[in-house]
């Protein structure tokens, strides 16, 4: 294996593989892997920098400055200004999220094939599943440990057995893991089986070469092919690879077609029909301290009302990031952080209807959203679910952080009416972005799909998109698993294609 | 103010003070912590929306509401005048944003520092 680290890279540098892959997190590591075990050449380039677990900061502002894009504040502009959260290192995400494992739901994977016939032949419901089977085996997939839940996620479980909603731990992929509750800064004990240590690892074992801090700035494109890749590196060297076989985006459902269309490649609908899987959350006082940071980060989830969009889950984040949830400013915030360890913090994810875009405006990716009015039924239902569930676990009030509404709520009254006559401006909600698909779909007609459904570019020869931006719609679940299964089934398309 | 609490250089400085003052005695004060550190690692890894709001905030709920509310600097104001500023600013049509803002510059700030971390993670790295 070799890896390059573009901070110190301030001359020219460039290289000719079978394969580059552009992103070093769940799909491209998934690609990579397969590939060099097939015995191809493969370069992984990642814009972000490689940290192991000792570089991990234990602060939520030095974490994010260090490996988050644009600190975390990134925002999807629209009516309402919504945070997209993203990894930027090696791993992508992985070493940053929740390390929540969930399978392609089956009714999600019946909704794409029912919308696009070509998948049903394109995707085989078995093939994913076995490759899922063996990604899951892989990253050593398992629910949550009770020993390392922590208070957290025992009141979560404890609220939905009070409303008799269905809930599970958390199937994690973690091995050894302590409950340092540091999930979301990257785990300083290296427990998390994110894809730099597994997948990327195993590729690089194979033979496969990471360049790390180099930017990708365009895919080179010849006579309809696509014959490699040119970038920067952080330390200012210019990089260009050249693919003799392939060239794979794995860049995000953000970075992908923002590359695409900086490339000039803009056949199809690319960088329209982005959807994202937004959270929004509800902060909840405790009589007992509870001390949020600590315990599984992500243990507990209540799964009851995923059919209607609704995935309820355990938060986990930073001290900072509790605080600044908190209501109030000046002596009255005080007097909340005075008592953050009796403050805990669920979240819900939607699985919005709504589409936006990703253009590429001054060589950056910009995305506008904007949730829908459905889509803001569903944050008012989870709204008032999570506080129902945070006071059937005990709570004394909750604060659900949505603009002029009262601050603090008691009872499932005020919840109840908070759900009926809640705002209706997007604006008065405050949501997150952590899972984003759609911005080069699937499909076999070339005018409304990107790629075909062998996740081949439909105008470029030699050029393949692995990421969730070929995702018909959000799967409404957390899906890197999702994403690893689908990258595995076009790296096994590329190796069959030669 | 002590002698261990520094002087706001900036605006920004006092919008996070504003914010978020000391919220127990047995914890570290937000008042003496050097911002300057913590401002240039903001600068060199916010996009330039968040700066801007960052900015923004500073100078609508430090630079300007003092004098439309009370008719003197931040700086001349006590406490219950610096409340009156931040009850005013949340009034204010995108006021609620800037304040979120600044929220969550101070937290970041003043939960970036060792000694508040190890208040309440306890000392393990």
């Amino acid at each position: 294996m070799s890896a390059l680290d573009g901070q110190g890279l301030a001359r020219a540098h460039t290289a000719e593989v079978d394969a580059v892959v552009v992103g070093s997190g769940p799909a491209g590591a998934t690609v990579a892997r397969h590939l060099a075990r097939a015995g191809w050449a493969v370069a992984v380039v990642e814009a972000g920098p490689w940290l192991h677990p000792g570089d991990f900061a234990r602060s939520g502002f030095s974490s994010m400055a260090q490996g988050y894009r644009g600190l975390g504040a990134t925002l999807a502009l629209g009516r309402a200004a919504t945070p997209l959260i993203q990894g930027r290192m090696v791993g992508g995400s992985s070493p940053i999220n929740g390390a929540i494992c969930w399978r392609l739901p089956r009714d999600v994977h019946e909704g794409w094939c029912a919308a696009e016939p070509a998948l049903a032949e394109a995707l085989p419901w078995d093939e994913l599943e076995a490759a899922t089977d063996r990604i899951e085996a892989r990253l050593g997939v398992a629910p949550t440990e009770p020993a390392v839940a922590g208070p957290k996620n025992a009141l979560l479980a404890r609220g939905a057995e009070a409303l008799g909603l269905e809930h599970r731990p958390i199937r994690r992929n973690v091995a050894g893991c302590r409950g340092l509750g540091r999930c979301l800064q990257g785990c300083p004990g290296g427990h998390k089986a994110s894809v730099d240590r597994t997948l990327l690892a195993d590729a690089l074992e194979a033979g496969a070469s990471l360049l790390s801090a180099v930017e990708v700035q365009r895919v080179a494109v010849r006579r309809g092919r696509a014959t490699g890749v040119e970038g920067r590196a952080a330390g200012g060297g210019r990089v260009r690879l050249r693919a003799r076989r392939a060239v794979v985006l794995a860049a995000s459902a953000v970075q992908t077609p923002a590359l695409l269309l900086r490339s000039g490649l803009r056949q199809g609908p690319v960088g329209e029909g982005f959807q994202g899987h937004p959270g929004v959350s509800m902060a909840g006082w405790f009589p007992q301290a509870v001390r949020m940071w600590e315990g599984a980060t992500q243990g507990h989830e209540v799964t009851g009302l995923r059919r209607e969009g609704l995935k309820f889950e355990a938060l986990g984040m930073d001290l900072s990031v509790l605080a600044a949830r908190l209501p109030g400013h000046g002596r009255a915030f005080a007097g909340h952080v005075a008592e953050l360890e009796h403050w805990v913090e669920w979240g819900v994810a939607v699985r919005a209807r709504a589409r936006g875009r990703v253009r590429n405006l001054g060589g950056r990716a910009v995305v506008t959203w904007s949730p829908a009015a459905e889509d803001l039924a569903l944050y008012r239902r989870g709204l008032a679910v999570l506080g129902e569930l945070m006071l059937a676990a005990g709570a004394r009030h909750v604060a659900p952080g949505v603009r002029g509404q009262p601050a603090l709520l008691r009872t499932r009254a005020e919840l109840a009416a908070l759900e009926r006559d809640g705002p209706r401006a997007a604006s008065a909600y405050r949501a997150v972005i952590t899972h984003m698909f759609g911005t080069c779909r699937m499909g076999a007609d070339p005018a409304r799909a990107v790629v075909r459904p062998d996740f081949r570019h439909h105008a470029v020869d030699g050029l393949y998109i692995a990421d969730s931006s070929v995702f018909p719609t959000s799967t409404g679940v957390n899906p890197q698993v999702p994403i690893m299964a689908m990258a595995a089934l076009c790296a096994q398309r590329m190796e069959r294609a030669g | 103010m002590s002698p261990r609490q520094r002087r706001p250089r900036s605006h920004r400085d006092a919008l996070v003070l504003a914010l978020l003052p000391r919220p127990r005695p047995d914890l570290p004060d937000p008042a003496a912590v050097d911002l300057a550190p913590f401002w240039r690692r903001f600068d060199a890894a916010a996009p330039a929306l968040l700066r801007l709001g960052a900015w923004l905030a500073a100078l609508v709920v430090i630079g300007l509401l003092p004098w439309a509310c009370a008719g003197r600097p931040w700086r001349r104001l006590d406490e219950p005048g610096r409340e009156a500023v931040l009850a005013r600013a949340a009034r204010l049509p995108g006021g609620e944003d800037l304040l979120e803002v600044g929220k969550l510059l101070a937290c970041w700030a003043w939960f970036d520092q060792d000694p508040v971390q190890d208040a309440f993670r306890g000392t393990a790295p």
